[in-house]
């Protein structure tokens, strides 16, 4: 946070931050909160602690900026000192009945590509829930900041604090994984 | 159904994926408009990410924050406020 440009706002300008440029993330924060907690209790723990620390750093804050990948950032670094210690361990999922669904679609029907791909994205919105929260939490993090999100590959350099070139390689990694999981990969017409 | 097998896949795979993230520069983008048409290993990479990403979006349950958090938060924050 830069120094130079830290003001301090009058309890207006706090209260008008607060409803116009916190508030109306409260529901992308929770939803990510939940995502890489699954518990709703500790959801809202997490959320309630990252807006006390928005509240209480709310003068580093430059009004209008983006304040949803700066409510973000708090929220992971409030994550990674304290949850992720005492987080429950995702839910092991087993691939084996997902796996058996998706081996039955053998390659040699007479089907044409754009049938496949239709019958594939039937699929996979079935499984992408259960996929995804078998990612590990790296992994899970950069689908949901991107895909569901929307931030930018900068702004998810910034909420996780490293370069840009690991946010890019992990989210594509992270693809892989997603397409290996939801079986589209084997299921496809046998390129490696 | 199989056309000839692409040159360099691996290159493809990560204008692929810039594309899907929305962060290809006009090059990127030229390559792919014009390769992936003729390309039919690279459409179906490409219609498979979409789909996936599709799905995220679509289909993936969005959790709303309790209105009592939202209640909670805004006492804690007209406490902050007076201190
Ligand atoms: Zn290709």
């Amino acid at each position: 946070m830069d120094c130079k440009k830290l003001k301090f706002y009058s309890s207006e300008e706090k209260e008008l931050i607060f409803e116009d440029e916190f508030l109306p993330h409260i529901h992308s924060i929770y939803n990510f909160a939940y995502r890489i907690t699954f518990n709703e209790d500790d959801a809202k723990d997490l959320v309630q602690e990252t807006y006390l620390k928005a509240f209480r750093f709310i003068d580093s804050f430059q009004k209008g900026t983006n304040a949803k990948a700066w409510l973000f950032r708090i929220l992971k670094n409030s994550f990674i000192n304290e949850f992720r210690k005492r987080s429950k361990e995702p839910v092991k999922v087993d691939y084996q009945e997902v796996e058996t669904y998706y081996n039955s679609d053998e390659v040699d029907q007479p089907i044409t590509s754009d049938l496949r791909i239709e019958a594939i994205k039937e699929k996979i919105g079935d499984e992408v829930s259960v996929a995804i929260n078998s990612l590990d939490i790296d992994f899970r993090t950069v689908i949901i900041l991107c895909d569901l999100e929307g931030f930018t590959y900068e702004e998810m350099a910034k909420i996780l604090d490293i370069p840009i070139g690991t946010v890019r390689s992990r989210l594509h990694r992270a693809r892989n994984l997603l397409r290996d999981k939801l079986k589209v990969y084997a299921d496809s017409l046998g390129y490696t | 159904m199989k056309e000839k097998p692409c040159v360099d896949h691996d290159y493809c795979v990560s204008v692929l994926n810039l594309i899907i993230d929305g962060e290809a520069n006009e090059l990127e983008k030229t390559f792919f408009n014009t390769h992936v048409k003729e390309c039919l290993q690279c459409s179906e990479y490409y219609s498979i990410d979409q789909a996936i990403r599709e799905a995220i979006r679509k289909k993936l349950e969005k959790k709303e924050a309790p209105q009592d958090l939202i209640h909670l938060l805004r006492i804690k924050f007209k406490e902050s406020t007076r201190s």
